[in-house]
């Protein structure tokens, strides 16, 4: 008996770490959402070790796809199937849970996204520019400051009666705007509500500039958690917006389902299986001295071994990622002319 | 003498005509190395805070050609274009590196205003000519010379060439990695054709197969005629030449994709943007996407943007058939 194949999907993003199982109808099995907490590494094996003791009997991991804004991190630890961006992750995913599905919101922990689907494939998408103002991170911090638990952030803007208007374009001009409103003494809930529709109206402005957002619209990521952002997206667009069930991991699922998807074309997966992850994994970075522009060049070793090694402008430092046997490749740099 | 030339702004358009007049007229010229971290390091502590980084990084070319040149060439681009102006802060920076550069670099300046006409506008390299000391009539032979050796360039750019390939040898011709269709890119000359600004989005292109067309590839009529679609004069000549043959590509349906490079806090951006965007909106819906760029250094979040964009064109391809909304298929090449 061969057993069950088994799909995972890893999501390192900023502010968290995300892991899903998933089977070969893309029915989801098992799900973490760990805080990387400055250390994705540590986070990382800790949640493959997770996976690994409650990975069912008889199964075995037939593909792994690597998502998130540490795709290359995660790829070097577990080598992975499928190394792919965000929005594809994303798209994927809800295109599978939701496929009549037109417009995704997602707000994770350091940039937010909207994805126009169309017919069924990715048809649009834009990305915050250069501010994090209204993406989760600034959002903890402003619960962290009113002494809320971000959990209940939520549910007390449900609560207030005249939300309080906050300047939402920047996240410094927010918090001095809500100081402000505080030393007026405004009720913690309105404040909150206020936020929540500044966020949202400085995403739509900016993220959601010249979108066509049409239904259905779904909403994802970390802050879909909060149902006063939820609430305030339903106002602002006089729709009714979907939170998926695992609204927090559906890049993960999204690079489990591109796995699956690669796997069947390929044959084998590359995956290191789990009993190389018991190793001692490090990351170590030098400056390249090799021209001015002094490369930061960050290297994975396990064990001491060279795992992976990128970083540098001219390519010249790339090791890929996958090669147990230590003969690694140098990948062909093109250095300027 | 040996006259230094920096690798910042309209160099990679201007360079052959600058170059070969100061060579006819006997000097030597020296260019700064292409961008790089202590370039712009340099150029952003030197300048102050609220320019744009093309021309922080202009400081910065400045600053390393200090202490090899005799003198540094500083065009002070007033108008490229009878009846149009172009972006303000090329009129003020010869006054801006001379406040902003410690140690006093001694620059030549080039007024250039073609505001009347063309042909006025050639008459500052007479007075700087002069200022070099050469005779009248030796600096008109050498002009000439100069912009047949600009003739020459700008019919290889029109041709289908980029600066890129012409000034720093880089391959960038179609199919390295196949040949998968053609993504126009827009933006200016100091973003797209600077390999360290742009985080080498050309070659990452082109490494992924695909043919790029840029700005510089579009005919001034064919510009013209898209622009005149507009009540008004648009009077930013790169404004103009950006949307323009931003339009042109849409139009001729020469791209599959476009991403625009953009500059954090660029004026002319702010409108050529989103008249375009508009107009792609309105009438061809074809992937486009805009990338903001500043100082970072960090690639990943532009990777993510264009490995994305790539994605969804192919994405789109696959699907093509059922998903023109012209009824014809506008995405399968």
């Amino acid at each position: 008996m061969t057993g069950i194949d088994l799909y995972m999907g890893i999501d390192v993003g900023s502010v968290s770490v995300n892991i899903v199982l998933i089977d070969e109808k893309y029915n989801l099995l098992e799900k973490l959402y760990l805080r990387t907490q400055g250390r994705p590494i540590r986070i990382l094996k800790e949640g493959l070790e997770e996976i690994h003791q409650a990975l069912p009997l008889h199964s075995r991991i037939a593909g792994v796809g690597t998502t998130g804004s540490g795709r290359e991190l995660a790829n070097a630890i577990v080598s992975a199937d499928v190394v792919k961006n965000e929005i594809t992750a994303h798209g994927t995913a809800v295109l599978h849970y939701i496929p009549d599905a037109q417009t995704i919101l997602e707000i994770g922990g350091q940039d937010s996204k909207i994805i126009l689907l169309r017919n069924g494939v990715v048809s649009d998408f834009a990305m915050n520019t250069v501010c994090a103002a209204g993406t989760g991170s600034f959002l903890d911090r402003q619960a962290e400051r009113l002494g809320v638990p971000i959990q209940e952030f939520g549910a007390l803007a449900l609560r207030s009666a005249t939300p309080v208007r906050i300047a939402g374009r920047c996240a410094v001009f927010a918090e001095s705007d809500m100081i402000h409103k505080q030393q007026m003494g405004c009720s913690c809930e309105d404040i909150i509500k206020g936020l929540c529709d500044a966020l949202v109206r400085n995403y739509l402005n900016n993220v959601g500039k010249g979108k066509e957002i049409l239904p259905r619209i779904v909403f994802q990521g970390g802050v879909a958690a909060n149902v006063g952002i939820v609430k305030a997206f339903e106002e602002a667009l006089d729709q009714p917006v979907i939170v998926p069930e695992h609204f927090d991991v559906m890049g993960a699922i999204g690079a489990g389902i591109l796995a699956h998807r690669k796997t069947s074309r390929t044959g084998d997966t590359r995956f290191c299986g789990f009993n190389s992850l018991r190793g001692d994994f490090a990351a170590r970075t030098f400056e390249c001295k090799g021209c001015t522009n002094l490369c930061e060049i960050v290297e994975i070793l396990s064990d001491g071994k060279l795992r992976a090694r990128w970083g540098g402008r001219c390519g010249k430092w790339s090791v890929a990622a996958g090669d147990e046997t230590g003969s690694l490749s140098v990948a062909q740099g093109s250095p300027s002319a | 003498m040996k006259i230094g030339i920096p690798r910042a702004l309209l160099w990679s358009i201007y360079l052959p005509l600058w170059k070969a007049f100061f060579n006819e007229l006997g000097h030597e010229v020296v260019l700064s190395p292409p961008t790089n971290k202590k370039i712009l390091n340099d150029g952003v502590t030197a300048c102050v805070d609220d320019a744009c980084l093309p021309v922080k990084i202009m400081h910065g070319h400045v600053i390393d050609l200090m202490d090899r040149a005799d003198l540094i060439f500083i065009p002070r681009l007033i108008s490229i274009c009878p009846r149009e102006y172009i972006c303000p802060k090329f009129i003020g920076l010869p006054e801006m590196i001379r406040n902003s550069v410690a140690g006093g670099p001694k620059l030549l300046v080039l007024d250039f205003n073609a505001h009347k006409s063309i042909r006025h506008g050639y008459d500052g390299f007479i007075a700087i000519g002069r200022q070099l000391g050469a005779r009248e009539s030796a600096v008109r032979r050498a002009l000439a010379r100069a912009m047949k050796a600009q003739d020459e360039y700008t019919a290889r750019l029109l041709g289908g060439s980029n600066p890129l390939m012409l000034l720093e040898g880089m391959a960038l011709h179609a199919g390295i990695g196949g040949n998968k269709g053609t993504i126009g890119l827009i933006g200016h000359p100091y973003l797209l054709y600077d390999r360290f600004v742009s985080m080498d989005a050309c070659r990452k292109l082109a490494q992924m197969g695909y043919r790029l067309i840029f700005p510089e590839n579009i005919l001034p009529e064919q510009i013209e005629r898209t622009c005149s679609i507009y009540p008004k004069k648009l009077f930013w000549s790169y404004g103009k030449h950006l949307l323009g043959s931003g339009l042109a590509m849409l139009e001729k349906g020469m791209a599959d994709g476009i991403i625009v490079l953009s500059s954090f806090g660029c004026g002319i951006d702010s409108f050529m943007v989103e008249l375009l965007q508009r107009q792609n909106q309105r009438d061809f819906r074809i992937p486009l996407t805009v990338i903001t760029l500043d100082e970072h250094s960090g690639n990943a979040g532009f990777d993510t943007r264009l490995e994305a964009f790539v994605d969804m064109l192919e994405w789109r391809d696959h699907n093509g058939h059922y998903f023109s909304p012209h009824g014809e298929g506008l995405y399968i090449c």
